[in-house]
């Protein structure tokens, strides 16, 4: 069993991991689509903030909401957790392809709003209660938030992917 | 078929003979090996430390360089965490490629079971096993009393004349000091046992009526030496703690095990709901006296003996979760400071067996260092709170988002691969939501990991011995 088992995880999930995986690092990368994706994080965040009644500018990654100034970098960026989510799929090969995608892609956008409402939080907290406030917010309440969002996203995921065929829990209780 | 099950009475040895001529050579020879183990593993980690402190030369470079090692540390385990995810959602469970049939003439089986004041659950379990499908002239039922103080031993000589073919051996408070644990009291047990294989079963399981033969299946195979089963908790709606425990154990027997199964037949035999041929435990003088993790000690000499350990996840027993969170550490500091020992006392070993190749060697090595892992991230927190005081600064921001990353990413995987495994084959699931709550149990164990490592490297300088504690019961 067990060498058929590890063949089939090379060929269906470490390979296409790793190749994924690089091709994605590589257009990010090499392509400049990681600018674009921050500046896309950065110009939703702002526009977030002005749907709020907020006056905020954006400049490339940076958003400017008086009397402080964010930038969205790669740690703060939700790309990470969106790369590791859309591998989810990956995991799932037995499940129906369409669903199986719809589920990943759902996770991500998840996940990008997520990061997004945790970005506004830190700049309401920096426009209200000034730049030491937010970087406390941003350093120690930050990171719960994002366990918060991803764990959503990957419930979200699992409830997508999984066929429910519930069984009563003590079904197996015998007497 | 009938000749794999007769027992082979030329190697049959005298168990008491072969136990003192065990322990003497275990004195003589164990504590050496062990010794020896133990002063190499320090040795080549003093001359790595001292290694890395000269390469980086300054405080903060020797904290920049420990946080990579930590990182590459964590890409190996998470590599780990994501093929055993892998294998428990996307490999089906085929029993088939496991199992080639119903032996012929099926052995003979003793059934042992330690009991030290085990009245609230003692009377199902051996109601259980009275109630087994497997023939009744083919078992036995040894229930060990290790020195109850409380009501057991009248529940179990109420059971004895109930049921003719139960045999109640009582332990003395004297022996029971004199070599306290569960391992003394199944060898006791052992001594009278007079069946092929030896199924252990702990006084709280319940075991499926189908789990003894699903177990006994296996040994069809001469190079089997032990089977596990599958455990599942019983009672997963009494609080959180039990709720958490519950779905532990889903990524327990559904991810871990499973996976160690699906990729390198290598899974763990476990303490409870687990099967193993008599002939293997005399030649090894029973079970270890002096571990307090002795299922892990016969795992790693099975496997280093060239036996084959065998996981059956439909050999099903369902047993009670610890409901305190007192209960919880002590079970989970008993595990973790017996596993680690059993690290120390057999890496060099397993790097030196002729039976295992690179990677089994590897995933073994993985395996006995686990409960160092939390260790580890212990000293990775240390290094993300340096971080945060400005007291230290990784070498670039991708690393320090790498190292709190892969802290929690890799138990995440495979908690969440449990739950949907256990979803998929129909169960009703526990709530995801729980998995949250990991995030504080995660501390807890890196606290108890952390404790035992340091207590194991305290108490041979203070000349100060663990003793094994039993997790209390109650009946659900």
């Amino acid at each position: 069993m067990r060498e058929s088992v590890r063949r089939r995880f090379i060929v269906r999930f470490a390979i296409p991991l790793i190749v994924g995986m690089g091709l994605l690092v590589g257009a990010f990368h090499y392509l400049g689509l990681l600018d674009r994706y921050l500046n896309l994080e950065a110009q939703s965040l702002a526009w977030l903030l002005n749907r709020m009644g907020l006056t905020a500018y954006c400049w490339r990654n940076t958003v400017w909401l008086h009397p402080v100034i964010g930038a969205v970098t790669l740690s703060c960026s939700s790309l990470g957790s969106a790369i590791i989510l859309l591998f989810l799929f990956l995991l799932t090969p037995t499940v129906p392809v369409g669903r199986n995608i719809a589920a990943a892609v759902l996770a991500v956008g998840l996940v990008y709003i997520g990061n997004l409402l945790r970005l506004m939080l830190v700049l309401i907290i920096g426009h209200y209660w000034g730049a030491a406030s937010m970087l406390t917010f941003h350093d120690w309440f930050g990171p719960a938030i994002t366990i918060l969002y991803v764990l959503i996203a990957y419930w979200i995921w699992s409830l997508i992917v999984v066929k429910r065929r519930r069984r009563p829990y003590f079904y197996y209780r015998w007497d | 078929m009938t000749e794999r099950y007769k027992s082979d009475e030329s190697k049959v040895i005298d168990l008491k003979t072969n136990r003192e001529s065990t322990e003497v050579r275990e004195k003589l020879e164990n504590t050496e090996k062990g010794k020896r183990s133990r002063i190499t593993l320090a040795l080549i980690t003093v001359i790595l430390l001292l290694t890395l402190c000269v390469i980086s030369g300054s405080l903060v470079a020797f904290l920049r360089n420990l946080s990579i090692l930590i990182v590459a540390f964590y890409c190996v385990y998470l590599a780990r965490h994501l093929s055993f995810a892998w294998a428990a959602l996307a490999v089906r469970w085929r029993p088939s490629e496991l199992v080639t049939d119903l032996p012929a003439k099926l052995p003979r089986v003793t059934i042992l079971v330690a009991a030290h004041n085990e009245d609230r659950v003692i009377e199902r379990l051996v109601r259980a096993l009275m109630n087994l499908n497997y023939p009744e002239d083919l078992r036995e039922v040894i229930v060990v009393d290790d020195a109850s103080t409380d009501s057991t031993p009248a529940i179990l000589e109420r059971l004895r004349k109930e049921h003719p073919s139960l045999r109640v051996i009582r332990r003395t408070e004297e022996e029971r000091r004199k070599t306290p644990g569960k391992p003394a009291a199944l060898n006791r047990g052992l001594l009278e046992a007079t069946g092929e294989i030896v199924v252990v079963y702990d006084a709280d399981h319940i075991p499926d009526r189908n789990a003894v033969m699903r177990l006994v299946m296996h040994f069809a195979d001469p190079k089997v030496g032990a089977v596990m089963g599958r455990c599942k908790i019983m009672n997963r709606d009494e609080n959180i703690l039990t709720k958490l425990v519950y779905i532990d154990y889903l990524s327990g027997y559904l991810v871990n095990e499973y996976g160690r199964e699906a990729f390198y037949s290598l899974p763990a035999f476990g303490g409870s709901n687990c099967a193993i041929r008599r002939s293997i435990l005399e030649t090894y003088g029973g079970f270890n006296e002096r571990s307090v993790t002795e299922d892990t000690d016969i795992t790693t000499r099975l496997i280093l003996d060239g036996y084959r350990v065998v996981y059956d996840r439909e050999a099903l027993s369902i047993e009670e979760a610890p409901n305190r969170l007192t209960r919880f550490i002590r079970q989970r500091y008993r595990w973790a400071f017996g596993h680690q020992h059993v690290f120390y006392d057999y890496w060099l070993e397993t790097l030196k067996s002729r039976h295992l190749r690179m990677v089994d060697k590897i995933e073994l090595l993985l395996f006995l260092f686990l409960y160092h892992a939390p260790v580890v991230m212990f000293v990775g927190l240390i290094l993300g709170f340096l971080w945060a005081l400005g007291l230290f600064i990784p070498t670039s921001v991708p690393l320090a988002w790498l190292l709190w990353t892969l802290l929690f990413l890799g138990p995440f995987l495979e908690i969440g691969a449990g739950v949907i495994a256990e979803w998929r084959e129909g169960e009703e699931p526990p709530n995801p939501g729980y998995l949250i709550l990991f995030i504080p149990l995660f501390f807890i164990s890196i606290f108890i990991c952390t404790k035992a490592f340091i207590d194991g490297l305290v108490y041979p300088l203070i000349g100060r011995k663990y003793i094994w504690v039993k997790t209390p019961r109650r009946e659900i």
